[in-house]
Parts: structure tokens; sequence; C-alpha cells
């Protein structure tokens, strides 16, 4: 492996990147020019803001004292517990991800597919649909809830305790299929030659697994673990909505506590406490990297196409299992379509399998008009963030790439990079939104902090597909002095397009950056959506109606681009 | 290459811009409240003003009006809960308004400011000090609040829970306790909002301890406490008058649309007042309610559309709202009420109490998790749930207000 750009996601080049060194007029300072709006940007909405409030944490009332007074609250404590709880979730996520990628390679290629298309469908759904869905199949009325109506008892599953049964299982619904798609292509590309050699030589299967298979999918479960590590960190809007309010101190984690208190812990402890978060969430991806930054033997000369995965006969029993798994995955969304497809009253009085049917859950969705006017605010926000993260990451990820910047420089704007990419929110929204205030305040302000958050992670997600393209492809420009990043743009189009999605995405299903910069809820549609469900039961109906709509665009979206969006999200993934 | 991204940039922004602001003409009034759904449908319904942009803030109503981040959002007028007024930075943004339909007492419940001049006028009040149920299971209302208790022992022990209640929701169990401490003690509720209020007070006390020990009766609620304690108000209501599993639950008059909404088919719906302790002179009733202000960036419109939503022009419109219940205004020319709410905007005019709990401020403020709301939950869940003593769990719950108070404002 070429050690020198094996950070973080271990990315192999196709062809030796080292040499000749030095192009004709393409000069240092070209590539710190394509890096520089990208890194004006960064500094403007992420960098400042972050080290304001990292000024304010010290020199508040209490001075650096604020850190020692939150670390010794017992509510902090108890927050912080709880986001443990939730990390270790997350790598439940991924050993589930991963179990089910080993399994359905005997499943065949149809069932394959299928699982592949339910699993994925969730991890774009937004958090807040997902609490929306478990807390309709938990809920408590044995009238509504279908789980408790199929277990009359004294199991209340949204009460204190059972709740995290309800909001893990939400997680895990969410978050797995990420998990599985990464792993899925992880699998079929694990060298096949030292699994043969490795049977060849009596291993067994267990330590074919270890010596073989686990090491192949480091840096592939580098990228399914800081996705999944940063949303557990970030846990918020599932919380929030899926937990009754008596039940919310019970399941508090950092993010929220922060959003409920900041007011009456004061700016120096607020500060304090949205620093800490942001420390958890670095030392934690730092961790998942330096675990999994571990080099390992080069398995002979690399194929250019991926292998097919490998071939085996469908089996019955995986996939009578893989069958079941894909109709408990879709259970929240069929939850979801059929509560939403009836008459309000119906959907407050009595559950989905009790008729009732009727479109005017989604008269009462659209009655005042403003949940559409949110819409298209959202839509319009989502798509400028698109073509802004697009424009500022292409270069700044092709200043990235060998033979423009030193290596050292790359390497330290790649891991400023991957802590930028799990800065959470909270670090910024006090001095970011007072600076919004008094001196921008215009709606479009918003696509650029949303712009600002998603950078990082496109950034190197772009980075690695660069890296991996092939060489001569883009040495004809370079030796002519001319820059390679259209060719290289045009090579990566998977990529590009992913990159693009997960912007979009990210900025329609936004509650937390909307609600911490006190937006209103006009102009967001999921902060219209949180003001619905104040009182959840007796407004279901068109909640689960804008949930549906909500959820309905990026499925759309990910159904016109999935088979790019698999290979862009992998690409540069060791292949 | 560049150029088409800067161009690709300003049509863009340019764009997203156009579509936020409209177009041409004087602006449209920017009118936010915290309002959503069936309720904000209302409000548009009797707002009939063409030049005008309502919009649900929701939470965030507070800092939107303090410091918009959001230019296009700042809203011109605010419909708030009164709590607002109280913040200084809220205040100084605000012009002189006021309604000569509100009483005084009202009125003054909006002074704030260096002026000292009154800054809004009342749109919308509730009366918090109701009890709705079933006539058939309750043949004769309690009059006061120990022989109330009695009769949900007597009831619980037949077997049938008596109470709903939507413990879930903070503000449920706030109304309980400013309805029995109002009841038990008016001048101590009447200082506790204040920065200086004294929560150790014997009233405080005795008055959570009424309530736990309420809460604490075997099969009081259907479903038992920890049901309770994940019951929403809206579903608390369903309990009683869709489910018939209870006989009755506290709830302000804007219950009875929900009530109208979702009882079972023939089912009468009745209410009497909160009951208050033996022997003592008749309780005040609680209220609460949501205040119109205008900010001085709206200038006169704001003032007019004030007048307008409040004054005696609007009554009409205002009356549609009224009958459909949920709404009581302190304007005594509104009429039509449905016959079940007959009296309630009189008895507002009249002797009350305001809500305490939106009148608290620092950490004793509300919020899911947070303050009073957050310490009634916790006695709530001790007493109903976890079956601890009720005294202790008073005294605890009373320890934990004083904290609370004398941690003021933060820092």
């Amino acid at each position: 492996m070429t050690g020198g750009d094996s950070f973080l996601f271990e990315v192999t080049p196709h062809h030796d990147m080292r040499a000749p060194a030095t192009w004709h007029g393409q000069s240092r300072w070209g590539a710190w020019g394509y890096l520089l709006p990208a890194a004006v940007l960064a500094v403007v909405v992420l960098l400042a803001p972050l080290v304001a409030t990292v000024v304010t944490s010290v020199t508040g009332a209490e001075g650096a004292g604020g850190y020692l007074e939150v670390l010794t609250d017992e509510d902090v404590w108890l927050a912080l517990v709880h986001n443990a709880v939730w990390l270790v979730l997350a790598l439940v996520v991924c050993g589930l991800g991963l179990g089910l990628a080993w399994l359905s390679r005997d499943a065949g290629p149809r069932m394959r597919r299928l699982l592949l298309t339910v699993l994925a469908l969730p991890a774009v759904t937004s958090p807040l649909t997902a609490g929306v869905a478990f807390r309709l199949i938990f809920d408590a009325n044995p009238s509504r809830g279908v789980v408790s109506a199929l277990l009359p008892g004294d199991v209340l599953f949204l009460g204190p305790g059972w709740i995290w049964l309800v909001l893990g299982l939400a997680f895990v619904w969410q978050w797995t299929g990420l998990a599985y798609l990464v792993f899925h292509v992880g699998l079929a590309n694990v060298p096949v030659d030292l699994l043969r050699v490795a049977r060849v030589f009596d291993a067994g299967r267990l330590r074919r697994l270890r010596t073989v298979v686990f090491p192949a999918l480091f840096p592939t479960a580098a990228v399914v673990m800081l996705v999944v590590l940063t949303a557990a960190v970030r846990v918020f809007d599932l919380v929030l909505i899926g937990a009754p309010g008596s039940i919310q101190t019970e399941v508090d984690v950092v993010g929220l506590f922060w959003w409920r208190h900041r007011n009456d812990l004061g700016d120096g402890r607020a500060s304090a406490l949205a620093i800490l978060l942001f420390a958890l969430a670095v030392a934690v991806v730092m961790l998942v990297i330096w675990r999994l930054r571990r080099d390992w033997p080069e398995a002979g000369p690399q194929r250019a196409e991926p292998h097919a995965p490998v071939p085996s006969r469908p089996r019955w029993g995986v996939q009578i299992l893989a069958a079941a798994v894909a109709l408990a995955w879709g259970f929240p969304f069929v939850t979801l379509l059929v509560t939403s497809l009836r008459s309000p009253d119906a959907v407050a009085t009595s559950g989905w399998w009790s008729g009732g049917y009727g479109l005017g859950s989604y008269g009462e969705a659209f009655a005042d008009g403003s949940f559409a006017g949110a819409l298209a605010a959202t839509a319009q926000r989502g798509l400028l963030v698109a073509v802004l993260v697009v424009l500022l990451a292409v270069p700044a990820a092709y200043a990235l790439t060998p033979g423009q910047l030193p290596r050292r420089t790359r390497r330290i704007v790649a891991a400023v990079a991957v802590v930028l990419a799990v800065l959470p929110p909270q670090a910024l929204a006090v001095p970011l939104g007072e600076v919004l205030g008094t001196l921008l305040g215009s709606a479009v302000i918003l696509s650029f902090v949303h712009t600002a958050l998603v950078l990082p992670l496109g950034v190197l997600l772009l980075r690695n597909a660069f890296t991996s393209v092939p060489r001569p492809v883009v040495l004809r420009p370079l030796a002519e002095g001319r820059s390679a990043m259209m060719r290289m743009t045009i090579e990566s189009g998977p990529s590009v397009v992913a990159v693009a999605v997960l912007a979009f995405v990210l900025t329609w299903n936004d509650l937390v950056v909307g609600l911490l910069l006190n937006w209103p809820a006009a102009d967001q549609a999921p902060l219209i959506v949180l003001q619905q469900a104040r009182q959840f039961a007796t407004s279901a109906g068109g909640l689960t109606a804008q949930a549906v709509v909500l959820t309905a665009v990026p499925v759309l979206l990910l159904s016109a681009t999935g088979r790019w969006l698999i290979r862009g999200l992998t690409q540069g993934v060791r292949r | 290459m560049r150029m088409d991204r800067r161009q690709a940039l300003t049509m863009l922004s340019g764009l997203a811009a156009a579509g936020l602001a409209g177009c041409g003409g004087e602006p449209p009034l920017r009118i936010a409240v915290v309002w959503s759904g069936w309720e904000l449908s209302r409000f548009r319904d009797i707002l009939d003003e063409r030049n005008a942009v309502v919009y649900s803030a929701g939470d965030n109503i507070a800092a939107l009006i303090r410091n918009p981040v959001a230019r296009t959002a700042a809203p011109d007028v605010a419909i708030v809960p009164r709590g607002l007024v109280e913040d200084h930075a809220i205040c100084t943004r605000l012009r002189t308004v006021s309604s000569k339909n509100d009483p005084p007492y009202w009125q003054e419940l909006l002074r704030c400011g260096a002026d000292g001049s009154i800054k809004g006028a009342w749109f919308k009040v509730a009366h918090k000090s109701l009890v709705w149920y079933r006539p058939e299971a309750v043949p004769d209302p309690p009059a006061d609040w120990e022989s109330w208790v009695r009769m949900c022992e007597s009831r619980a022990a037949s077997g049938h829970p008596p109470l709903a209640i939507g413990a879930a929701d903070g503000w449920v169990l706030t109304d309980w306790f400013e309805n029995v401490l109002a009841g038990l003690d008016r001048d101590t509720y009447r200082t506790l909002h204040e920065k200086t209020g004294d929560w150790s007070q014997e009233s405080v006390r005795e008055a959570l301890r009424r309530l736990a020990r309420l809460w604490s009766i075997e099969n009081l609620f259907p479903g038992g406490g920890r049901r309770a304690l994940i019951t929403q108000f809206h579903d608390s209501i369903l309990d009683v008058f869709r489910y018939g599993r209870a006989d009755m639950v506290a709830a302000s008059d804007f219950a009875w649309p929900v009530i109208a909404q979702y009882r079972s088919p023939g089912q009468a719906a009745r209410r009497f007042r909160f009951p208050g302790p033996r022997g003592r002179p008749a309780p005040p009733v609680v209220a609460g309610g949501d205040a119109v202000v205008a900010l001085r960036s709206s200038g006169d419109r704001g003032g007019r559309l004030v007048e307008k939503l409040t004054g005696d022009e609007g009554v009409s419109r205002l009356e549609r709202w009224a009958a459909a219940g949920g709404f009581l205004s302190l304007n005594p020319r509104v009429q039509g009420y449905p016959p079940e709410l007959q009296n309630l905007a009189q008895e507002v005019r009249g002797d009350i109490e305001f809500d305490l709990s939106d009148r608290l401020t620092g950490r004793l403020a509300g919020g899911n998790g947070q303050g009073l709301w957050r310490v009634l939950t916790e006695l709530f869940a001790k007493v109903a749930v976890d079956g601890q003593h009720p005294d202790q769990v008073a005294d605890s719950a009373v320890q934990a207000l004083r904290v609370l108070s004398e941690a003021g404002e933060g820092s």
C-alpha cells in the first residue's frame, strides 16, 4: 500500500502516483487556489464560530472552571452515559450490517437486490420520520399500537426503561442499511487469492475470517463507522419526537441537554458543554481511525474490475431469513403509509388494521398551506446546497490529489476535514446565530451553513474517488500543463452525484440546524412536522401524511440515482 | 468555469430570495404564531387579511423576536405566550399597544419596559380550573377537594379508574399544582413568580402533598400510573370520552373541541369547577392566555392589526372561532360560545390568578425536562409509578424547587 495517502479511508491508487513530480505550469499556488473557496467557507462558518465557542467557554463567568462545573453536573453525566449507549448501538449496527452482508452472499441475486433496497431506504429517511414510525408502532394504547394490541400485558414500550428499546430499534433500523451496503461491496472485494491460500493451508472458517476477511474490511469499516458513530454522537430528532415529554429526561443526550438548558446554564457553561460534545465526537472518530489505520499486506496486483459477488447457489434457510429481514425493515414504512391513508379521526382512535381509509390525512397535512410552502423552501435550499457543495468540494478534492498540494499538507487538510465532518452544530449555533442575525440575515444564509456542514464529508468522499481514477486518464492534461480536474470529475461521475444527493438529503432532512439557529418552522418542513407532533396521537394522521411526503422525495431521488450512489459511496474504497 | 460558477450562484440565490420575499407593492405583514395545525387554520380563517403572511414559529418564537437569524422571518406582529413579555430583550422591541376590552388585572400582566407601558392585548385566553366528566359515571360532582379525593378512592377501589391525566405533558401537571395551590394559599401563589419567591413555604409543601396523596391512590388511572406517565393531554380526553376507561379529566376549556371531535356517539360531557379545600373561600380561576404584540418595526400597521384582532370590529370574526370551541375572548361582546362553555368567558374576566408556570423565569421555567415541569413529572412518577410514600416525595419536590429557585438565572 502506498502509505502516504492512506489516511482514514485506505485509498489504493491503480497506478504509481509518484512520478513525475512536477508539471509544466502547474504551480503549488494553483493547487492552493483550488482549495481556497472551500477553505474560506469552512473558516467563516465552521472554524470561526468554533473558536468563538471555545473562547466563550473559558472566558465565561466561571472561566475554565465552567468545564469542571459541567462535568460534575449529575444530569450532564447522565446525558454523557446515554451518548455512550448510543455509541455501543452504533457498533451493534456495524456488526448487524456485516452479518447481514455475510449472510446475503448465499441469498441469491434477486433477494440480495431486495435486501439492498429495503435496507438502504431508512438511511435516507429523516430521524424525525423514524421517530414517528416507531412511536406509532409502539403506541401504548392497545386500540392503536400494533405491538400493544398483539402483546396485551403490562409492558409499556414508550414508558421508562422500555423507551430505550423503541429508540434503539429505530436507530438500528435507520443505519443498518448503510453498513450492509458498504460491507456488501467490501465483502465482494475480499481478495479471493488470499482466501484460497488460507483454505489450502487448512485454516478454519473462523481463522479465515480473522486473518483475511476482517483485515480486508478495515477500510470499508472506516467509512461505515465514521458515518454511524457520528450519527450516534449527534442523536437528537429521534429522541425529541420519539419519546413522550415526561420520558425525555430519561433518554436525554448531550446534544438535547444543551439545547434545553443553554439558557439556564449560562454562556460559559453552555459553551463548555458544546465543546465537550465536540470533543466526544472527535475522540470517537480518532479511535476509529487509529484502530483501522493499519496496513495489511498487499495481495498481489489489484484487479481493475470489482469482483462479482462470491458465486453460490441460493440457500433456502438464508433466503427465508433474508425475506424476514426485508419484511421487518419494510414494516415501519408500511405503518407510515397505511396510517397516512386513513382519516385523521380514525388514526387518532384506532389502529391501522381497523379501516377508515381515505385521503383525509393528506388534506389535513396540506390544509393551511404552510407545509406546502415549507416543502418548496426546503427543496430550494436543498438544491442550492447540493450545487454549492459540488462546486466547492470538487476543486478542494482535486487539490488533495497527489501531484497537487504537498503530501504533508494534504494529510493535514484531510485530518481537519475529518474533524469538521463530525462537528456537532451545537458547537457553532450561538456565535453563528449572533453573527447571522445582526450582519447578514437573509433566508439564503441557511444554505451556506448547511453547505459548510456537509462540505468536509463531500471533500473526503470526492478525494477518495479522484485518487482512484486511473492515472493514465489524467496524464495527458497534466502533461500539457492543464488542470486535470474536469477529467477527474467526469471519471468520478458517480461520486459527484453521490455527494450532491447526500448534500440534498441531509439538508432536506435537517431539523437540528434549523432548530438551533431559531429558524421559523414555516421555512423548514421537518420543523413543521415537529410542531404538529405536540399532541402526537390526535395529529398522527396529518403527521404521517407529512412524513410520507417528506420521505418520498429522498426515496425517489435514491431510486433514480441508486446505481450511481452505491458506486459513488464505495469508489476509492479499495476495489 | 469560474464565471459559470459565479453566474450560477447569483442566479440561484436570486431565485431563492425572490421566492421568499414575494414581489412588489407594500410588503406583506408578517404574523408569527405559536400554534400549528387546527389552531393555525382557525387563525387564518378569522384573520381575513389579504396582505399578510401567517406562519408558525413554534418553540422558536422567543428567539425569533429577540434576535431573528432570518430577517425575512422576523415578524411584525406576533401572538405569544405571556412569559415572553417578561423578557427584557423582547419587551424593548415592542410597540405600546393595548385593548380597552382587557380588564385591568389582565392589562397589568402585559406591562413592561423602561416606560412601563402596556405592550400587548389579549387575543385568546384559557380557563384552566375545570374538570370534565361523564355524567353517567359521576352522578353528583364533588363540592370540595376532600370529597373529590374520597370519591376517587371509592371509585378506584370498586375497580373503575376514576381519573385520566395527561402526565406526559408537563403543563398538565403544573395546571393541577396551580389549582390546588391557588385554593390553599392565594397570597403565596402571587409571590412565587417573583425572583424572591419562597418555595419552601408550608402551603407549597401542602399543595404538593395533596397532589402526591391523590396520585398515589391504587387504580386511580386507566392502565395504571405507568401508562398515565406516557399519556398525553388529548389521549387523556380520549380515555374518558372515547373509550370510557376513566370518568373524569381535569382539563381547560380548550379540551372541549377535542371532546366534541372524538367522543363516542351520544356521549354527554359535563364539567365542574376544580374543587378547592373544604371550609375555605372558593378558589380563584386559574387562567392562561396568548397575547398579540406588535414589533416596533411594524409601524402603524402592526398597531392597526392588534386593534383589528382584539377590538370591536373583529367581534364577528372572533365569534367564528368561539363557536368552534377552544377560544375564549376577553372582549365581552364576543358571544356564541358552545353551550358547554357558557359563562367561562365571564369567569375569566372575574376573579382570576394567572397561570404561574407561564410567569416563571430562570431555572424554574417550563419545558420538557426543565424547571417546575420536571419536578412535578418526577413527583408523579415517584408516587404513581414507583409507589413511594407521598409525603416524602412531596418533601423532596419542595427541596428540588428550592434549589431551582435559588440557582436563579444561571449566570
